[in-house]
């Protein structure tokens, strides 16, 4: 390399934006794992729902995985990008004032979410639940932080872009895509919207994101932190670096085009579902030549993993990072998937990915930066040393668990005996069945949060101690690779920020066009004659409410073609039948049965009775109660704009029924209110959410052929 | 079975199409990653010791 004699330059780093990053992961932590917990227990114990509509489970799930992900996570995640990026570009951040906009815009975000969430406010779309007007403040957010970012990497005075920049760029280009193009929605109230896409395309496109997010929030950010945190926690260069180049490269080409393997054995064109397959598979590969390269960077420090708690977090983590994608490619084979998909063996592998690989590397990381940040040394190792082992035994505890309630259920579930019938056919039968192990995993739950706690007071007491009124630090950088004469391509593109980011954003986009644009010509895959008629405004006003209370949280409305599952709930699920929905109600996980073709398979009745409490009618039920929905009244003044928006969608409403949706529905609600009172109901229900709701249940699998001249 | 399965497999130009992109672009990176020299490789594997955390 070229020798150079730039003068000392002496800087300092912004290192109070990290601190606040690192206090909100902290904090934030705690919320997210005890959502999490309260709803294992929830699972566990159905009268944990407390018959409160903020805190049932429908609706505190989603809060636990948008306060895992982008609460602990996404703050972690903020302050070692910063924290390493200073250090690794030898410049300050761009912009106090763009910094502090972050945090605050970022911590604002987060308390929007932890409002609208559990009053009901959600798209639907798991990881992108949010509305419109939180979406775009999530836009512009992200918008700051990139230019932040970028603006920082222009003033860098090290020429050289290190593997863990190149992470951070992927990340930031691609989660802008994918939150951009998942968010097309069109408002209908101030918290209530329509996505553009609708039906497979809304399932493709929300799975290329749903997939992508796990890819580019849960995986890159963490993978460029760990190829920084991990060399300097143990001292040495990472393993190997040309690994790590082909490491990045092959990861932000091939995670893209992954995501269909949340839909295999759906109405998705199977095209689409193979590729899908066959690049998850492909992905086993660069995923393990990061977990190796991370592994052996510690090659001959072992000594370091025996005596040093942050070495053992970042073991475990790369170990669960291993698992996690190993296990991935292999639920993505299709027949894997038939036993897998739907079951608790996918919440044990998400978990395996968030406990295991991000948890516990963002344990080590604050545990590695705090006292340098603070300029004190770590309270006590000892208590390192615990919350390490305590997390780990409740994370196994929670995957160990997880993993057998999933396999036991998906066997019991595709049981068919010789002469052809289910073995099971009583839903309920495969859940009671796994209680035990939903409580061994509230176990694994509580273990983990107390190691958590026990690292938090580490840390607590760490900060505590620290020397007060310490005034901002130096350090001494020099520029350095800019002189140099390249001699190839991919270390003359190292050194161009631009060109790097253009060509990941490329990476990036081939997968994401050649698996979305087909399917957005939906015509070609539909058969004019198998289309459905759309719902009425009642049943429309019902499946609001069937999205507000998280339904689809535990119910799929998607039959996959294996035999036992057209035993179980009928003909397979087609392209058409959930074409008008918006959003899709696929699902992907069944804590309760498949309920696209529910309707009328029981009287008005049951649903009621159902509803009110489902051990009337299914002993052994652990659903909630929903007694709300028996006293609030259904919002009809709304249905009139949301049918203009669906008509402009393409949904075939005619003029009459978009301008009268209120009236419509309302009538169809006297009507059933009638019905319900005739079957022993009380009398005045017609206003009531409980109508709408049973009207939607009933008309699911029972809409007419539509005629042919209706299709546009 | 298999010509059942292979009946609903349709746009089979995708998937190749895919495959043939990635392995390009694969075997493009691997060329230009063992092009490079071990001096640069160095440089680069210890850009993060080259500034003190807290000085």
């Amino acid at each position: 390399m070229t020798t150079e004699k730039n003068q000392i330059e002496t800087i300092s780093y912004d290192d109070d934006i990290v601190k606040k990053f690192t206090l909100a992961t902290l904090i934030w932590g705690v919320a997210a794992l005890l959502f999490g917990l309260i709803a294992a227990i929830q699972l566990a114990y159905w009268p944990m729902n407390l018959n409160l509509e903020w805190i049932t489970f429908g609706r505190l799930r989603p809060l636990h995985t948008n306060a895992a992900i982008f609460a602990f996570a996404g703050n972690a995640i903020f302050a070692g990008i910063y924290y390493s990026t200073q250090r690794l570009l030898k410049a300050r951040l761009f912009s106090n004032l763009f910094s502090a906009i972050h945090f605050w815009g970022w911590q604002f975000i987060i308390l929007c979410a932890a409002i609208t969430l559990p009053l009901g406010y959600t798209q639907s779309k798991e990881y992108a639940e949010l509305e419109w007007p939180i979406d775009i403040l999530i836009a512009v957010i992200w918008v700051v932080f990139a230019i932040n970012f970028f603006m920082t990497i222009k003033k860098r005075r090290e020429k050289h872009l290190y593997v863990g920049i190149w992470f951070y760029i992927a990340t930031i280009i691609t989660v802008a895509v994918l939150h951009i193009v998942n968010s097309i929605e069109i408002p209908v109230a101030p918290l209530k919207s329509l996505p553009i896409w609708g039906g497979v395309q809304d399932a493709l496109v929300q799975w290329w994101y749903g997939h992508n997010a796990v890819a580019f929030f849960l995986t890159t950010p963490f993978l460029g932190l760990m190829y920084y945190f991990v060399p300097k926690a143990a001292n040495r260069p990472i393993y190997s670096y040309r690994l790590s180049i082909i490491h990045f490269w092959s990861l932000v080409f091939i995670y893209i085009w992954a995501g269909p393997h949340h839909l295999l054995y759906t109405s998705l064109p199977e095209w689409a579902q193979t590729l899908g397959m066959v690049f998850s598979i492909m992905l086993w590969m660069p995923s393990w030549g990061g977990m190796i390269n991370g592994l052996m960077t510690l090659k001959g420090a072992y000594r370091e993993l025996i005596q040093n708690p942050i070495i053992k977090f970042f073991v475990a983590s790369l170990t669960f990072y291993g698992m996690a994608t190993f296990e991935g490619p292999l639920l993505s084979i299709k027949s894997v998937s038939a036993l897998g998909h739907y079951t608790d063996w996918i919440i044990a592998h998400v978990h395996s990915g968030t406990l295991g690989w991000n948890g516990m590397f963002i344990m080590g990381m604050i545990l590695w930066m705090v006292p340098k940040l603070w300029n004190t040394e770590l309270y006590s190792k000892k208590l390192a040393e615990n919350s390490f082992w305590i997390s780990l035994t409740g994370v196994l505890f929670y995957y160990i668990s997880m993993t057998v309630a999933g396999i036991t259920q998906g066997l019991m579930l595709n049981g068919v005996d010789k002469s052809g019938n289910l073995m099971y056919p009583d839903f309920i039968e495969t859940v009671t069945q796994i209680i035990p192990l939903y409580w061994v995993r509230a176990l694994g739950g509580l273990l983990y949060i107390t190691g958590y706690c026990v690292f938090l007071y580490n840390i607590y007491k760490t900060i505590q101690l620290a020397p007060k009124n310490t005034t901002l630090q130096n350090v001494q950088v020099t520029r350095s690779g800019w002189s140099e004469k390249y001699t190839d391509g991919h270390r003359k593109l190292e050194g161009m920020g631009l060109a790097f980011s253009v060509l990941a954003f490329l990476a990036i986009a081939v997968g994401s066009i050649i698996e979305i644009y087909p399917t957005l010509s939906i015509q070609k895959y539909i058969n004019p004659a198998d289309t459905t008629e759309p719902f009425t405004p009642l049943e429309i006003a019902g499946r609001g409410l069937y999205i507000k209370e998280g339904c689809y949280v535990c119910h799929s409305q998607q039959i996959r073609p294996l035999p036992a599952e057209v035993l179980r709930y009928g003909k397979p699920s087609t392209i058409e039948e959930s074409m008008w929905d918006r959003p899709y109600q696929w699902g992907s996980k069944r804590t309760g049965p498949d309920l696209a073709r529910i309707g009328k398979k029981y009287p008005d009745m049951w649903h009621f009775q159902h509803m009110q409490d489902p051990r009337s009618v299914t002993p052994n039920s652990i659903m909630p109660n929903y007694p709300w929905l028996f006293q609030k009244e259904t919002n009809f003044v709304q249905l009139r704009k949301e049918f203009s928006v669906l008509k402009m969608l393409g949904v075939p409403y005619d003029d009459a029924t978009v301008a009268n949706a209120d009236i419509v529905a309302q009538k169809q609600a006297r009507e059933l209110a009638i019905q319900l009172q005739s079957q022993g109901a009380p009398a005045g229900l017609e206003k009531k959410q409980i109508t709408a709701l049973i009207a939607y249940l009933q008309a699911m699998g029972q809409k007419k052929k539509l005629a042919p001249e209706g299709v546009k | 079975m298999k010509q059942d399965g292979l009946s609903f497999f349709s746009d089979t130009y995708l998937t190749v199409i895919g495959l043939i992109i990635f392995l390009s672009y694969f075997v493009f990176m691997l060329v230009q990653v063992f092009k490079s020299s071990t001096e640069h490789i160095s440089h680069l594997e210890n850009i993060p010791f080259n500034t003190k955390e807290n000085i």
